[in-house]
């Protein structure tokens, strides 16, 4: 191969390095406006974030400082107090809103001719729920389940339990049971069937139930 | 570099440099300089915003927390001061004033009421009873009462829908053996009242 410079200071493509030099110009340029706009961007961004957390932490400080005065300003023994009486007055009105009414009217609708209604005795358990203790009189032990039964199914009471079975005299059982009674709200009460001497309603139904007992 | 009009011949790259340093100098500088703002300026700076972004964030939660604080300081300075009122009213206005008061109202009342439901006095027993850690006190009452069934059952609605605070504890129906006699009722009944050494 034939090695031959016939120049001391050969030719080069100087367009080409002209055109190199002007895309490295292009790069550095776009690069200065580039950073140019982020520096002026993250900047301002930082300036907005301090003064947001500058601005968040006194706000925070001073609700923070409201709400301790707040709750300096609160007594916290009359507190309680008031918490405890509250608790006894909803107490006392949930036992005054209880209907009697309401469970004769169910015992009525669900007692059978051979079982007799001699006490009734609602008490509020730990949970709020009405456990009424019921003193009832049966021919026979298969009347009493009938009646047992009778309750679960009004949909009104549940987890009837017999307590204490015992025989009387007259060779009937006299049992203490106890149930769950879902009380209705108090607007639901219907007021007792008007009188109609002659009619079997279930009040005088009820009444032929009834016989001689106390207090359970 | 590839020479023109040679053959096979190369110009040094560092004539080609030389040739060119007074572009190539300020231009090499101006990148250099880039770079360095690029990697010693706008990277932390950016790496700061984050950082910034979520300290903002935090500092909002703190906001939101303290005004959940304050708002159930608040909630507990007005829930008490409505109880307290609520709890007066309920006092004043709807239990009776005092032991004469409860009594008149489960004596005298109810011993009316039962007369106007046809249901007969028989008798009563009353025992006031103090209760424990409250400022109440509070006056059972016993009734013997007799009567038919639907009249008993009126006056036990009757009870229940006075306007006056009055409780049925306990009740308990008997009836004698022979027909059409009427049923005997023995009724608990309680109210309450303020004990009045509570300054409450």
């Amino acid at each position: 191969m034939l090695h031959a410079n016939l120049s001391t200071r050969p030719f080069y493509n100087s367009r080409g390095v002209r055109v190199g030099l002007i895309a490295v110009a292009m790069i550095a340029a776009g690069l200065t406006v580039f950073n140019a706009v982020e520096l002026w961007r993250l900047q301002s961004a930082n300036r907005e974030l301090g003064q947001t957390v500058n601005r968040n932490e006194n706000e925070a400080r001073d609700l923070r400082q409201k709400a301790r005065t707040v709750q300096q300003s609160i007594d916290k023994s009359q507190l309680s107090l008031v918490d405890a009486a509250a608790r006894e007055a909803n107490e006392l009105i949930d036992r005054r809103a209880f209907s009697w009414t309401e469970l004769l009217n169910h015992f009525q609708a669900t007692l059978p001719a051979s079982v007799r209604i001699m006490s009734v005795q609602p008490q509020v358990d730990d949970q709020g729920r009405v456990l009424v203790a019921i003193r009832v009189l049966s021919r026979r032990q298969e009347d009493l389940d009938s009646f047992i039964e009778a309750l679960e199914k009004s949909g009104a009471f549940s987890g009837v339990l017999t307590r204490s079975n015992s025989s009387v005299e007259d060779g009937a059982l006299s049992s203490v049971l106890q149930a769950y009674y879902h009380v209705a709200p108090r607007a639901a009460i219907t007021p007792p069937p008007a009188s109609e001497p002659e009619k079997d309603t279930p009040g005088n139904r009820s009444s032929a139930n009834v016989v001689a007992g106390g207090r359970p | 570099m590839r020479a023109l009009f040679a053959i096979g011949g190369d110009v040094p790259l560092a004539r080609v440099l030389t040739e060119h340093r007074r572009v190539l100098a300020p231009l090499g500088a101006l990148l250099a300089i880039n770079i360095a703002v690029l990697v010693l300026l706008v990277l932390p700076l950016r790496a700061s915003v984050q950082s910034g972004g979520a300290r903002a964030e935090e500092s909002s939660l703190a906001v939101a927390a303290a005004r959940a604080e304050l708002a159930e300081a608040g909630a507990t300075r007005d829930g008490q001061a409505r109880a307290t009122k609520d709890l007066d009213r309920f006092y004043r206005e709807v239990l009776p004033a005092d032991v004469s008061a409860a009594q008149r109202l489960t004596q005298s009342k109810l011993s009316l009421l039962a007369r106007s439901h046809d249901v007969v006095f028989l008798q009563s027993s009353t025992t006031p009873e103090t209760l424990e850690d409250s400022s109440l006190e509070r006056l059972v009452v016993n009734f013997s009462l007799s009567g038919d069934w639907e009249d008993v059952q009126k006056f036990i609605y009757a009870v229940e829908t006075l306007p006056d605070f009055v409780v049925i504890d306990n009740l308990a129906l008997s009836e004698s053996g022979e027909n059409n006699a009427p049923l005997s009722l023995t009724l608990a009944v309680s109210t309450y009242y303020r004990a009045r050494s509570d300054g409450r």
